[in-house]
């Protein structure tokens, strides 16, 4: 187990399923739990603070990437070494966690991702290919919200630049590429959604914007460097 | 003075007039408020002598003067949107970092007043 690590969850109307993923990941070990609660108006919150983790509750709805940066400001601010994020939806599985930290710690790598590409549909794979080509960061799964980051991509996720993407996907990523942080990818099993369905994949409007969104954010950042960010 | 410099007079008259009214009430800050004056002061001019248009349309080599002010116009106003959208993304970049600070603080009284 990692010295100093803290689960973040980012949670939006999530009252059906958060309380199986906190149990989840108690029954794997892990106490260290920060539930973002992203302006639900459901029972999110309360079922989380009665299972004893601590809930951060936005003041209104800031969308999945921002409410992660919420909990990674949180993380830094307290001296966390390091961060897991984790889907509030079911999706991921506590076991898996372990292996995440073990790359890690073997590699020296900045990010780990939890990568699962037996998941979603033949248009979800081409969307991928297309922007693993694009952005050439050669990250098998792209969407993935299930990944490990240390100190150093902790301070990078933390900034201004970070929050002005819309998606923890191809944007941080390439932020990341951009601050020259080392990621690997490990393949771990997932479970299919218990309810609800993705942020991104949701309809065939936001599968539309997503895609002309991050086709735009993959040509412009291109051979972009770290004082263009900073400054 | 030609017939229809009436109107465009009056038009650049009553728009200037509210401009001005509007930066004595400091309805508009003041960085914008000077942008705004200067346009003001431009329409008023180019209002009271439409065929000021003419002539810089006569030297550019242009063939339909009018076109020259209204070209001029949306290129002002195309800036201006592209201003006010980089303004936008850096006000909504503050607040959503506002509202993440304040949850964060939330939180850490809450731990605080638990101990």
């Amino acid at each position: 187990m990692l010295k100093s690590l803290l689960i973040i969850i980012p949670a939006h109307n999530e009252a059906d399923s958060i309380k199986n993923v906190i149990c989840n990941l108690f029954e794997n070990g892990y106490s260290n739990i920060l539930v973002v609660n992203d302006a639900s108006s459901d029972d999110t919150a309360l079922i989380a603070e009665g299972l004893g983790v601590k809930v951060m509750n936005l003041p209104y709805n800031l969308g999945a990437w921002r409410a992660t940066q919420a909990g990674v400001r949180y993380a830094e601010e307290q001296g966390f070494q390091n961060v897991i994020t984790f889907d509030a939806d079911g999706q991921h599985l506590g076991e898996t966690l372990s292996q995440l930290i073990k790359i890690g710690n073997e590699t020296k790598a900045d990010i780990v991702i939890g990568s699962c590409t037996q998941r979603g549909t033949l248009s979800r794979h081409i969307a991928w290919t297309i922007f693993r080509t694009l952005s050439g960061v050669g990250v098998q799964d792209l969407t993935s919200g299930l990944r490990l980051y240390n100190k150093a991509a902790i301070s990078v996720l933390s900034t201004k630049g970070a929050t002005l993407l819309e998606y923890q996907d191809v944007g941080v990523l390439l932020l990341l590429r951009t601050f020259k942080l080392l990621k690997v990818e490990v393949e771990v099993p997932m479970k299919k959604r218990e309810n609800g369905k993705s942020r991104i994949f949701y309809s065939w409007g936001t599968v539309a914007y997503y895609m002309a969104y991050t086709t735009m954010l993959c040509i412009s950042k291109l051979k972009k460097n770290k004082q263009q960010v900073i400054n | 003075m030609q017939h229809y410099q009436v109107f465009t007079a009056s038009v650049a008259i009553i728009f200037f007039v509210i401009v001005f009214t509007l930066i004595r009430r400091d309805s508009i800050l003041m960085g914008a408020a000077f942008r705004w004056f200067i346009i003001a002061i431009g329409t008023l001019i180019l209002g009271i002598y439409p065929q000021l248009s003419d002539v810089a349309a006569g030297a550019l080599g242009i063939s339909y003067p009018p076109i020259l002010p209204i070209t001029i116009v949306c290129l002002v106003l195309m800036i201006k949107a592209l201003l006010s959208d980089i303004e936008r993304a850096k006000t909504q970049v503050k607040l959503d970092r506002l509202a993440q600070q304040l949850a964060i603080m939330e939180l850490k009284l809450r731990e605080k007043l638990k101990e």
